[in-house]
C-alpha cells in the first residue's frame, strides 16, 4: 500500500525535478564558469566569481537597496495586514466586499499595475495634477526621478500590491482561533488588547511565520515594479538583486557571475527563512 | 522534528525558485548545438547556396521568416506592415512575420531570444552581438557591394552585418515663440551665448530645456553626449576609441571631466521634472511648450514635421554650441543582421536586400519614416519637411566624426558598457561628482573587455 501511494508523488516529483532541480543545479555550476550565455566554450573559473562580488560596488549597492525595499515593505505589509484583517474579521457582512478590494492589486498583472502608477506618479501624472488643483501645487514633487523618492515610490507601489495578499493570510488565520478562547479571557477580565496579546498572538504564530517569510521572499526577488518605473535608476539608486542579476546575465553576457550572484541570493533567503521558522516554533504555541 | 525537517524544506524549495531562472539547461548542450548548427548552416550555405535555394524554391511550402523590429512614435506598426505586404506581394512563397521587440533594451531582448532558443530570423539593431562568434550569418559580398564602403564593418575578419541606414544625431530643437518672447533674435553659436539664452528663457518665466529620465536610461544623457561630449572627445583625441582600448588615455581624462562638468552646470536649466519622463513624454511636453529647447535625436525632425497637432513652422533646430568651440557631428550606422540559426539565410537576405536599396521606394519609405539617410552607394533621397531640411542645412561647415559608444567593429566598447556608462551618466546629471564617477568607467571597460 506504502508503495503504491509512493507512485502518486512520481508525475508532481518528475515535474519539480525537470523545472527546478535540474535549473538549480545548472545554476550552481554555471556559477563556477566564465559563460557568455551565448558561446558555446566556457571555462571553469572556481570561486572567482564569488571572490569578484566581494568587490563589487553596484553589487553591494543592490543588496542594500533590496534590504531596505524588504524591510520596509515586510514590515509594513505584515502589520497593517494583520491590523485590516482584525478590523474585517468584525466587519461581518461586508467582510468578503472588502476582502475581494483589497486583494484585487495581487491578482493585477504587475507589469500593468506599474504603468499605471507610472501614470500617476510623474512629474506631469496624475497626483501632481491633483495637488495643483486643489490648490496645493507646493507640495509637487519627482516621485521618480529623484533617488530618494524614487525608492520611496517602489515600496509605496509595493505596499499597495501585497497587502490585500497578507491581509487575507491574516484573516484566514484569525478565524481559526476558538471562539471560546476569546469568552474565557472576557470572563477573567480580559481586555482587548490582552485578548490580541494573549489569544490571538500566539494562536496565529504559523500564520505571521508563513506570511512574513512570502514577504521577505517576495521583496527579496523584487524585479518588475523597479524594471517598469525606474529601470533601476536614477543611477543605481533603486536597483535591486535581481535587477543585478538580469543586468549583469544579458546585458554585460556574464551568465556564469550572475548565476553567482544568484546561489548567493539564494543562500541569503534560505538563511533568513530557516532563521524565522526557529524564532517561530520557540513562540507557537501547541 | 520531523515537522521541522519538512518546514525547512519547503522553505528551502521556495527560496531556490530564486535561481531557477538562471539554470539554464542550454548551457553546454544547446550551446554546443547552436556551434553544431551554425557550422552545419555555414556549410551549407556556403558550398551549395544554389542547391538550398532550389529545395526551398522546389518544396511548395512558403517560407516563413521572423523578423525583430521595434516600435516608436515614428515606426509604427502600420510602418513595419506596409514594408512586409509590399515584400509578400514582389515575393510569393515567402512570408513574413513579426516580433515585437519589447523593453528599453533591444540588445537585451534579442540576447534573451537567443539564451531561449528563439532567435529571430533577422534582427534590426544587431550590432551588440554581432562580436559575438556565431551569433550572425557572413552576408553575402555581392550584397555588401551594394552600400558605401565607410558603412561596411567587420568583426575579426568577418562581415556579418548588412549596412541599413545612418542616422545624424543631436541638435536642439527650439520654440520659435518662446525664443522670440524671450527677446532672443538669433539662435546660440557659442557655449556663453546659449548659457546666456538660458538666462533670459528663465528670467522670461520659461523653462529652458527639457531632459529625459525615468526607464528611458539611454535618453537622460543622449543629446548632450552626442551634440557635444563626443564632440569635445573627438576633436581632442581623433583616434578616440583605439585610444581608450590601447589604454593611452584614461576615462578620467581632463577633457571629459570638464565637458561632463559643463553639463552639470546646466542642470539648473532643465525643467523639474525631467527625470520622470520617458523621451516620448519629453517630446510631447516640449512640443506642448513645457520647455523652450530639448537636445534631441534627427528622429525628432520628421516627428515635428509630420505633427498634426502643432506646426512644424513654430519649432527650429541648430547645432549645440561646445564649451571649447569643437565643431564636429556624428552619425550612428545601423544594421540588420540574419541569425545563424536561420533555416533560409538565402530568402533572409532576399528580404534584407528588398527593403534595404532593392526596392528603391520601400527603402525611401523606411528611411522616411525616422528621418534617416541612405547608406548605398546609390543614394536613396526624399523630400523632407521644414524642421529635418534646417537640421541638414546645420551641419555645414562641421566635420563628420565617429560616435564613440557606437562605433560598430573591432574599435567598439565592450557590449554593456555603454549601459554601464549611461547610469553613471544619470549620477551625474543628479548630482554626483563626476570625477568619482569616471574614475570607475575603466575598471568596468576591462572587466567588460576580459569577457569573450
Amino acid at each position: 500500500m506504502k508503495k503504491k501511494s509512493i507512485l502518486f508523488t512520481v508525475p508532481a516529483f518528475l515535474i519539480y525535478t525537470v523545472l527546478m532541480i535540474i535549473p538549480i543545479a545548472g545554476a550552481f555550476l554555471l556559477s563556477f564558469t566564465d559563460w557568455n550565455g551565448i558561446s558555446a566554450a566556457y571555462n571553469t573559473v572556481g570561486f572567482k566569481n564569488y571572490v569578484d562580488m566581494l568587490s563589487d560596488e553596484r553589487l553591494r549597492n543592490a543588496i542594500f537597496v533590496t534590504l531596505k525595499i524588504t524591510a520596509v515593505v515586510a514590515v509594513t505589509v505584515n502589520v497593517l495586514g494583520l491590523f485590516i484583517a482584525m478590523l474585517l474579521n468584525r466587519a461581518k457582512r461586508l467582510t468578503n466586499v472588502f476582502r475581494s478590494i483589497f486583494f484585487l492589486p495581487y491578482v493585477l498583472s504587475t507589469v500593468a499595475i506599474s504603468f499605471i502608477w507610472l501614470a500617476i506618479l510623474s512629474y506631469t501624472g496624475v497626483l501632481n495634477s491633483l495637488l495643483e488643483m486643489f490648490g496645493m501645487g507646493n507640495l509637487a514633487a519627482d516621485y521618480i526621478g529623484n533617488a530618494k523618492n524614487a525608492i520611496r515610490s517602489i515600496c509605496v507601489i509595493e505596499i499597495w500590491r501585497m497587502l490585500g495578499f497578507h491581509m487575507v493570510l491574516y484573516l484566514a488565520s484569525i478565524q481559526t482561533v476558538p471562539r471560546e478562547l476569546y469568552e474565557a479571557c472576557i470572563m477573567d477580565g480580559g481586555n482587548r488588547w490582552q485578548q490580541f496579546r494573549y489569544i490571538t498572538i500566539p494562536m496565529i504564530i504559523p500564520g505571521i511565520t508563513i506570511s512574513v517569510i512570502m514577504s521577505i521572499m517576495t521583496e527579496m526577488k523584487q524585479y518588475d515594479i523597479v524594471k517598469v518605473i525606474t529601470n533601476g535608476g536614477p543611477g543605481y539608486s533603486t536597483e535591486t538583486v535581481t535587477y543585478n542579476i538580469v543586468t549583469q546575465a544579458f546585458g554585460n553576457n556574464m551568465l556564469g557571475y550572475s548565476s553567482a550572484i544568484a546561489v548567493f541570493l539564494f543562500l541569503i533567503i534560505a538563511a533568513v527563512s530557516i532563521l524565522q521558522l526557529q524564532l517561530s516554533k520557540k513562540l507557537e504555541v501547541s | 522534528m520531523k515537522k521541522k525537517l519538512v518546514s525547512m524544506l519547503l522553505c528551502m524549495a521556495m527560496a531556490a525558485t530564486m535561481i531557477t531562472g538562471c539554470g539554464d539547461k542550454k548551457a553546454g548542450d544547446d550551446a554546443a548545438d547552436t556551434a553544431d548548427q551554425s557550422v552545419q548552416s555555414t556549410q551549407t550555405e556556403t558550398a551549395k547556396p544554389q542547391e538550398t535555394a532550389a529545395k526551398e524554391e522546389s518544396s511548395g511550402d512558403d517560407i516563413t521568416l521572423t523578423w525583430a523590429v521595434f516600435e516608436t512614435d515614428n515606426y509604427t506598426a502600420e510602418v513595419w506592415q506596409h514594408i512586409i505586404d509590399a515584400f509578400e506581394s514582389d515575393n510569393p512563397g515567402i512570408k513574413i512575420e513579426k516580433v515585437l521587440m519589447t523593453g528599453d533594451s533591444r540588445p537585451q531582448f534579442l540576447k534573451t531570444m537567443l539564451s531561449a532558443g528563439n532567435m529571430p530570423d533577422i534582427n534590426i539593431d544587431p550590432v551588440d552581438l554581432a562580436s559575438t562568434e556565431g551569433v550572425y550569418a557572413e552576408v553575402p559580398e555581392e550584397l555588401l557591394a551594394k552600400y558605401e564602403d565607410s558603412s561596411v564593418v567587420s568583426f575579426d575578419g568577418k562581415k556579418t552585418l548588412v549596412p541599413a541606414y545612418k542616422a545624424y544625431r543631436t541638435q536642439v530643437y527650439y520654440n520659435k515663440a518662446q525664443f522670440a518672447d524671450a527677446g532672443i533674435t538669433e539662435t546660440p553659436k557659442t557655449w556663453d551665448e546659449f548659457t546666456a539664452v538660458c538666462d533670459k528663457l528663465q528670467a522670461k518665466g520659461y523653462t529652458p530645456l527639457m531632459g529625459v529620465g525615468a526607464s528611458d536610461l539611454w535618453a537622460t544623457a543622449f543629446g548632450y553626449w552626442t551634440g557635444v561630449v563626443n564632440s569635445e572627445l573627438y576633436s581632442a583625441y581623433p583616434n578616440f576609441n583605439r585610444d581608450i582600448l590601447d589604454g593611452k588615455l584614461s576615462w578620467t581624462d581632463k577633457v571629459l571631466s570638464d565637458t561632463l562638468k559643463s553639463w552639470q552646470s546646466l542642470t539648473k536649466y532643465y525643467h523639474k521634472g525631467s527625470m520622470s519622463f520617458s523621451n516620448t513624454q519629453a517630446t510631447s511636453e516640449f512640443m506642448s511648450g513645457s520647455a523652450a529647447m530639448f537636445m534631441d535625436g534627427a528622429w525628432s525632425a520628421p516627428t515635428i514635421d509630420n505633427s498634426t497637432e502643432y506646426s512644424a513652422d513654430d519649432f527650429g533646430t541648430f547645432m549645440m554650441p561646445t564649451p571649447s568651440g569643437a565643431k564636429t557631428y556624428c552619425t550612428m550606422p545601423q544594421y540588420w543582421g540574419v541569425a545563424e540559426t536561420c533555416k533560409n539565410k538565402e530568402a533572409a537576405f532576399k528580404f534584407c536586400e528588398y527593403v534595404l536599396g532593392g526596392n528603391p521606394d520601400i527603402y525611401k519609405y523606411y528611411l522616411q519614416a525616422d528621418g534617416t539617410f541612405s547608406v548605398t552607394k546609390t543614394p536613396v533621397t526624399y523630400d523632407m519637411g521644414p524642421v529635418q531640411t534646417e537640421f541638414i542645412k546645420n551641419l555645414e561647415g562641421y566635420e563628420l566624426v565617429p560616435e564613440a559608444m557606437k562605433l560598430v567593429g573591432d574599435d567598439a566598447f565592450p557590449t554593456g558598457f555603454e549601459d554601464y556608462t549611461l547610469k553613471s551618466l544619470q549620477n551625474i546629471f543628479t548630482g554626483a561628482d563626476v570625477d568619482k564617477e569616471l574614475s570607475t568607467w575603466d575598471a568596468e571597460m576591462q572587466r567588460l573587455g576580459a569577457q569573450k
